[in-house]
């Protein structure tokens, strides 16, 4: 995984076990890397790795058991929370982004709607 | 803990540091950052008590670096070590003096590092010779780890297994250690803190996770305004 | 691992020794020459020289001794200043022991020199002098303390080595001290320490004959003390040192 050096990197480690889940990658029960497998293998220290699966046992994504390792804990509402989460953000990016191009959101939606009208006809063609 | 407490020193007419305080807290990987000549080399050697602050105190967890140096690993820029010694012999010198020497770890990094114990490292390349360095001060279980540029000079490949070494020995929150060095880029990752020296003062320090969450930008490129400022 | 100050002591000790492999071969092998190329000339039946068997045993002596000091004490030259030169200086000052454990090994070291130096041509020279030998024990035999006071001789010969490297050593240190000028301080110190050292000998020389008068002047009673004295003065540099070596030098 590429780390954006701009950004803080704990962070970063938790939002991609959430798009692992959310893209079904990653299954509630499953095992996730050790914090040291986590930070050799990407090559970062091994603090950051520390905060980060800390924060994910706060948030309750994950529980670590003594001796055998770290799994993921996520129940259908958290995973739906984070799909939530998630869209939001893109949601957001998305309407900052067309806003600085000069489109209001009525303009948004007509080209929403535009967008799924095109989809539907070229997913009939196939 | 490590403590700076207005710390200056001078050589002769230069000014290695003036009036320096900063903290190195205790479990955490600190970057001491800055150009050639900021103090970075300056501020290790006075951790490692290889010389003395003109005024100004420093204490390592409290008490005068030079009664310390048991609880100290020291990675000095230099080439140290004694040419004639293999790598085994080294070793063997070094543990005499370090009740926290691990045979364990040694054997492991050995390993690791793609060195042979019957290497004369005087004879040996510039890059198994840093390697060597690292594997011999970083063989103990030293609560501080001090590094004066241990990536400078060094080949991209062999820079790359110094890390991995690093990140694979260290103790999250046990070990505490300083690197210094002027290619943040290496370890803009690596650290927790970061310390920016410039002429021998204080420029900019902090959690390398805030700045990045206050500026939106990376530490190389912080350190980078930092210092255009002061040049222009 | 455990780590104790007599372990540690000893690990300089064997680090100093194994550097010094070869000068201990050079110390060994001049006394030796030189042995051999006395009792070369002086075994020439054209030679003039009838010789004495105590002579035999004294002259060579001497000149081994002469050398086997002159070869340790440039050796501590070396022996120190290599650890600046090889920059292994910041190995062994990060190091958690103190400057008189650095010193002290080096200073045992340039003494086993001296010790197996003059072992080794002492041993020669037996060898040499073979068929002389029942003469000599006779001569021994006759005369008192004649053991203890060849004993004292070679300890009083040993303490100015250790004198002298002291001051070897104290000069080199405060050279140090300096960036730019090293050698010349160095140089400058050396000199200058065995001249005052010789002022105050002179001058305390002339109190002390009064006062030790007759244990003073037996041959035994004046080697013992000038053997306090040398190692006294010794030990007074050494320690000068070591204190500027732990509190003053800076790398």
């Amino acid at each position: 995984m590429a780390y954006d050096s701009s950004r803080p990197i704990f962070r970063q480690i938790i939002d991609d076990f959430q798009k692992q889940l959310v893209r079904g990658e990653l299954k509630q029960g499953d095992k996730i890397p050790s914090q040291r497998e986590y930070a050799e293998k990407a090559r970062i220290n091994p603090n950051t790795v520390q905060r980060a699966y800390r924060e994910m046992e706060t948030m309750h994504m994950v529980e670590t058991l003594r001796g055998k390792g770290t799994y993921i804990t996520v129940s259908e509402q958290m995973l739906a929370d984070i799909k939530f989460n998630l869209a939001q953000k893109i949601l957001d990016y998305f309407i900052r982004e067309m806003e600085s191009l000069g489109y209001d959101y009525a303009r948004m939606i007509k080209l929403l709607h535009s967008e799924q009208d095109q989809r539907r006809v070229e997913n009939q063609d196939d | 803990m490590i403590e700076f407490k207005n710390v200056s020193k001078r050589f002769g007419t230069t000014v290695a540091l003036d009036q320096v305080n900063f903290k190195f807290e205790q479990g955490k990987i600190t970057g001491l950052f800055g150009p050639n000549g900021a103090g970075k080399s300056t501020s290790i050697k006075m951790i490692a008590g290889l010389n003395r602050a003109d005024s100004g105190e420093v204490t390592v967890d409290g008490k005068a670096p030079r009664i310390s140096r048991a609880n100290i690993a020291y990675l000095p820029e230099i080439d140290h070590l004694y040419p004639w010694m293999t790598i085994k012999q080294a070793a063997r010198f070094t543990s005499t003096f370090y009740a926290d020497w691990d045979e364990a770890k040694y054997n492991e990094l050995l390993n690791f590092l793609n060195l042979h114990p019957k290497m004369k490292i005087g004879k040996i390349s510039k890059g198994q010779r840093a390697k060597t360095k690292l594997l011999l001060t970083v063989s103990r279980r030293a609560p501080y780890l001090l590094m004066d540029e241990p990536l400078s000079g060094i080949d991209i490949l062999t820079r790359e297994d110094i890390i991995d070494a690093i990140i694979k020995d260290y103790r999250e929150g046990e070990q505490t250690i300083i690197i210094s060095t002027h290619e943040i880029a290496e370890v803009e990752r690596l650290v927790d803190e970061v310390v920016f020296l410039d002429n021998g003062r204080v420029k900019l320090s902090g959690s390398a996770e805030e700045l990045r969450a206050e500026r939106g930008q990376s530490l190389v490129e912080t350190m980078k305004e930092a210092f255009r400022y002061v040049n222009q | 691992m455990s780590t104790s100050k007599l372990k540690m002591f000893f690990g300089l000790y064997a680090k100093d020794m194994r550097e010094s492999i070869p000068e201990i071969a050079v110390v060994a092998t001049v006394a030796v020459v030189i042995n051999v190329i006395f009792y070369l000339r002086v075994s020439q039946p054209e030679s003039a020289v009838a010789p004495n068997a105590l002579l035999l045993l004294i002259i060579p002596a001497l000149m081994v001794m002469g050398l086997a000091v002159f070869l340790p004490l440039i050796s501590s030259f070396k022996l120190l200043g290599r650890e600046w030169s090889n920059n292994t200086v910041y190995f062994i000052m990060s190091l958690p022991v103190s400057g008189a454990m650095i010193l002290g090994s080096k200073l045992l070291v340039l003494l086993s020199q001296y010790v197996v130096g003059t072992l080794i041509a002492g041993m020669t020279g037996l060898v040499l002098i073979w068929n002389v030998i029942p003469e000599i024990i006779r001569f021994i035999s006759g005369q008192p303390h004649c053991f203890s006071l060849v004993l004292l001789f070679y300890l009083l010969s040993a303490a100015f080595l250790i004198y002298l490297i002291s001051i070897s050593f104290l000069s080199q240190i405060v050279g140090r001290l300096s960036a730019r000028f090293s050698g010349l301080i160095t140089a400058l110190v050396f000199f200058l320490t065995l001249y005052i050292v010789g002022k105050i000998n002179d001058f305390t020389s002339s109190l002390n004959i009064r006062m030790f008068a007759d244990w003073y002047t037996t041959p035994l009673g004046s080697l013992l003390t000038a053997n306090l004295m040398v190692l006294l003065t010794a030990t007074v540099i050494f320690t000068l040192a070591v204190a500027i070596y732990n509190r003053k030098v800076e790398l």
